[in-house]
């Protein structure tokens, strides 16, 4: 992973969550905010995939773990599908804003242990 | 979905959480890092599953998914405390982390609190239809 896009990333995943928070108190259902949140995180995600199986592909390797890497990609971006899929459904909510905020959260951290094993140092 | 679940809505979303990351990870050990922790590894597969009951349990009605939920979010708290406990005195047992060493510590005591909070909005809501 490259170091600027790492922070890049975990500044926006951080973010989406406490926008998603605030939206909680204020929105009495899944606001679009929160949506469009989301869905920021999803696209970062997506960009890691396409950027680390390029990386995969050239040859280069994770320091700790190749294998374990992608496995916490791949569980980050399900959360986020699923956080998605989630707060389309229970729309009329207000606690779906809070799902989504806490699936924005723990992606901030798997973002940290993702590049805790591709550097071998962590990050923070 | 049940409906009126409110704030327990956010800890269903928790639960999860827990049961997919728990499950991809013991996953991931029993596969290929097995021999190295045998008993921590076979607990987090255990502590996956419960996870995963304890979900569902969580989000679907009717009085045996009811009795499922009380089962599996105890079941936790026994064992995330005995585990907690067993990773002080026996170190040895636990040189491997699993979900529920040093009672949770690997994940911000998550594992700790949940079953709590599991147990504190199960007797509300039973209070609530008595």
């Amino acid at each position: 992973m490259i170091e600027l896009w790492f922070w890049f990333q975990l500044w926006t995943y951080l973010a989406a969550g406490v926008i998603s928070l605030v939206m909680t108190i204020f929105s009495k259902h899944l606001h679009s905010v929160t949506l469009i949140a989301q869905m920021a995180v999803l696209a970062g995600l997506v960009l890691q995939l396409l950027l680390s199986s390029g990386l995969t592909v050239f040859g280069e390797r994770a320091e700790t773990s190749t294998l374990e890497f992608f496995g916490y990609l791949i569980v980050a971006l399900m959360v986020s599908v699923g956080a998605i899929i989630w707060g389309l459904i229970d729309r009329e909510n207000r606690w779906s804003n809070a799902v989504l905020a806490l699936a924005a959260f723990t992606i901030a951290v798997m973002i940290i242990r993702m590049q805790q094993l591709w550097t071998g140092v962590s990050p923070v | 979905m049940r409906k009126n679940l409110g704030v327990g809505r956010l800890l269903i979303a928790v639960y999860a959480v827990f049961a997919l990351s728990a499950t991809a990870r013991a996953s991931y050990q029993l596969i290929f890092e097995f021999e190295q922790a045998p008993v921590a590894y076979s607990l987090s597969a255990v502590a996956a599953v419960v996870y995963i009951l304890a979900t569902l349990a969580l989000s679907l009605s009717g009085e045996n998914w009811k009795r499922i939920a009380w089962a599996s979010v105890l079941f936790e708290l026994t064992g995330v405390v005995s585990v907690g406990i067993l990773s002080f005195t026996q170190p040895e047992m636990f040189a491997h982390p699993s979900v529920w060493s040093g009672f949770g510590e690997g994940y911000a005591y998550v594992p700790a609190i949940l079953p709590v909070l599991g147990i504190i909005w199960l007797a509300r809501r039973d209070a609530k239809i008595q």
